[in-house]
């Protein structure tokens, strides 16, 4: 053993890594590119114009350089009659994301709290509840979703896309909060308690200056899910409250004569821009949210 | 009238019992510390005290009121930590004024008590710190802090120093027996570390397997122990245990024990047995090390038997030897002056001291 590692290394025996590290490698760039084609078409094609896009090949970079395909995708591309392009529909899924993310992260971490820091009889069973709702399809309430929207008179309005969002979203947002929560000592809301502090006090001056990293991580999964939903957005809402997605789906199916690949691929982008934003601003804090571990005293 | 009583409180997590009737009363000014093997209840018990817990049964008195339904913050009692768990997010100065910027007192009245306890405990250069940024002894320091701000009726210790390296924990144990004399303040702490229970307590109890063995002065812990377990858990080096039987000679009960091939038989006339001696009954005979000692020890009573026994081991400190004989089975150890040469081996005059001896039954472990 201690010969052997004393001995001058072969050649032979050396490259064995190197060459294993250069075939990840490949096989890693290979993956990039397979992931980052598509995205490479859909800028190069909405930046084309028309008569290139049907001659020219799908690869070809552009000759002439056009970005008012961008700006008929965000004013005035039509979907049916309406020709108002997407920004109104943008604006829709942004006053439905921020108020949903919000509550439903506001929500989750109090929920957290209470299920790790101020355990009750059957506190284990509702959390056991919530952490199955994570796991009902959307597809299995769309139809009682539906009916109870109705009786509560917020069928079709962007209120109740908010609070289908918010309820889909409590079983994820408990379910990340409670698991940090864990980690930080039960010691600390003891001794909060014991100075005087109550739910609400522990909560707001200990727990939360403690959960930024568990925010982040709640933000970033909430805001894409719900900006990227299409099935509620489809199902709950109508006409001109219907979110981005809702909306590019019209555009894109809906062009009578000539097909615009090239504003519909600009739309597009346009509406995967926020999340993809996100994650690229907020992307590290995400990874180390996910794995942050217990608070040092 | 007693400051802190507990009555027949019991605890249970489910079906396993932690604390099995624990009855306790302590008086103003006192200092009470629950020592006892990891595990045994000490916590919960400390927790139930604070109401951090809820009792199963039994009842918390303070100042004679029952408080069993009264939240933390309302029984008038401070805690420190093991962990500290000093609030990670605030700085030294709001750690220690949350609790009464909670309770709304002036913000005057808060500065005024930030600087006595910052001054008491030498911490007015940390103020402006975050715990992260403090060393071990200073975040017990702060703990501690935010225990003294304010003047409750019992403070609580849940093992405040057991995270410190040996040095500091003397020195702190040291601070924290100067605070009590100079604030005359009613403590109830909890270590596993009989030294740190000897050293500081006017009360100890000693707790095992949720119940608590014995409750009492130090001292009369240590002189007197009342079963088999705190007799070997108070004292270090610990106290020798010697099996035998008691006969009854001539009117005088001895114990008698078999040393190699010889019988030995030690008097025990003057020990005050708690129900009369019961002869042929098996019996652990208990003698601390300090009563084993060499001819160079000066202080022996009139209650010395001499023997003649080779060192097995021997472990000098500088102040004293510590000596192991093989004896009667089992291993006997002894304290001898420094300057004593000892070899290994080479037999020796060992006075044994049987006055202060302790003498349990063998099967119910009980003092007889
Ligand atoms: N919340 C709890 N649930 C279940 N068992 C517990 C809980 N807290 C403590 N125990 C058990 O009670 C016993 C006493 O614990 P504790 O009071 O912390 O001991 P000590 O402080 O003396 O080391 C231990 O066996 C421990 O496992
Ligand atoms: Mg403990």
């Amino acid at each position: 053993m201690t010969e052997a590692a004393t001995e001058p290394q072969r050649p032979g025996r050396s490259m064995t890594p190197l060459v294993l590290r250069g075939l990840l490698f490949l096989i890693l760039g290979l993956f990039v590119l397979y992931y980052l084609f598509p995205l490479f078409v859909m800028i190069v094609t909405s930046l084309k114009p028309l008569a290139e896009i049907r001659q020219g090949s799908l690869l070809g970079l552009p000759q002439a350089v056009e970005f008012t395909h961008w700006e008929t995708a965000w004013n005035s591309t039509c979907m049916g009659v309406t020709c108002v392009g997407l920004k109104p529909y943008f604006l829709n899924s942004v006053k439905l994301v921020v108020p949903a993310v919000f509550i439903s992260t506001l929500l989750g971490a109090i929920n957290g709290y209470a299920l790790s820091k101020w355990r009750f009889r059957g506190s284990n069973i509702i959390f056991g509840l919530m952490l199955f709702g994570c796991f009902i399809p959307f597809q299995a309430v769309l139809l009682p979703m539906a009916i109870a929207l109705g009786r509560m008179g917020l069928a079709g309005g962007t209120t109740g896309l908010v609070l289908v969002h918010v309820v889909y979203g409590l079983g994820f947002t408990t379910l990340f909060f409670r698991n940090y929560y864990v980690s930080i000592p039960d010691e600390l809301v003891k001794a909060a308690k014991i100075d005087g502090a109550g739910f609400f006090t522990i909560f707001t001056h200990i727990i939360l200056p403690l959960s930024a990293p568990v925010i982040v991580v709640t933000v970033i999964w909430q805001f894409t899910n719900i900006w990227n939903d299409f099935l509620f957005g489809v199902s709950f809402s109508q006409g001109g409250g219907q979110p981005v997605t809702v909306a590019l789906n019209n555009i894109v199916n809906s062009t009578t004569g000539v097909k615009e690949y090239n504003v519909d691929m600009a739309a597009a982008i346009i509406a995967a821009a926020p999340t993809l934003l996100v994650y690229v601003v907020a992307g590290k804090y995400f990874i180390r949210g996910l794995t942050a571990g217990s608070v040092k005293g | 009238m007693p400051v802190l009583e507990a009555k027949r409180l019991c605890k249970s997590f489910g079906s396993v019992e932690v604390l099995t009737d624990i009855d306790i009363a302590i008086d103003d000014g006192e200092f009470l510390v629950l020592v006892g093997p990891s595990g045994c209840g000490k916590s919960t018990l400390l927790n139930i005290i604070a109401g951090l817990e809820e009792e199963s049964s039994g009842d918390v008195l303070i100042d004679d009121r029952v408080v069993n339904l009264v939240a933390p913050k309302d029984r008038d009692i401070a805690m420190v930590f093991q962990s500290y768990a000093l609030y990670p997010t605030m700085t030294v100065a709001k750690n220690i004024t949350f609790g009464m910027q909670v309770r709304k007192v002036p913000k005057p009245e808060r500065e005024a008590a930030l600087a006595r306890v910052a001054k008491l405990l030498d911490i007015a250069h940390l103020l402006k710190r975050k715990p992260s940024q403090l060393s071990g002894g200073q975040r017990q320091r702060v703990a501690m802090g935010r225990a003294l701000v304010r003047k409750p009726r019992i403070f609580l210790f849940d093992e405040p120093l057991s995270n410190l390296d040996a040095k500091l924990r003397v020195q702190m144990r040291g601070e924290i027996k100067q605070l009590h004399q100079r604030l005359a303040t009613t403590i109830v702490y909890v270590t596993h570390d009989q030294t740190e229970a000897m050293s500081l307590a006017t009360k100890i109890a000693v707790m095992s397997g949720g119940r608590i063995a014995q409750l009492g002065p130090p001292q009369e812990l240590y002189d007197r122990p009342n079963c088999l377990f705190v007799a070997d858990f108070i004292g270090s080096p610990a106290m020798n245990f010697i099996e035998g039987t008691i006969a009854i000679r001539k009117g005088v009960p001895l114990f008698v024990a078999q040393h190699e091939t010889s019988e030995i038989a030690l008097p025990l006339d003057h020990y005050e047995f708690a129900k009369g001696a019961a002869e042929g009954r098996s019996v652990t005979l208990g003698v601390r090390p300090e009563y084993v000692t060499g001819a160079g020890t000066a202080n022996k009573g009139p209650r010395t038997i001499r023997f003649e026994l080779a060192p097995a081991i021997m472990e000098s400190n500088g102040f004293d030897q510590h000596v192991s004989f093989d004896f009667c089975g089992g291993r006997l150890a002894g304290r001898f002056a420094a300057r004593e040469t000892l070899a290994i081996g080479t037999p020796i005059d060992v006075h044994m001291d049987l006055s202060m001896i302790s003498l349990f039954d063998t099967e119910s472990e009980e003092r007889l």
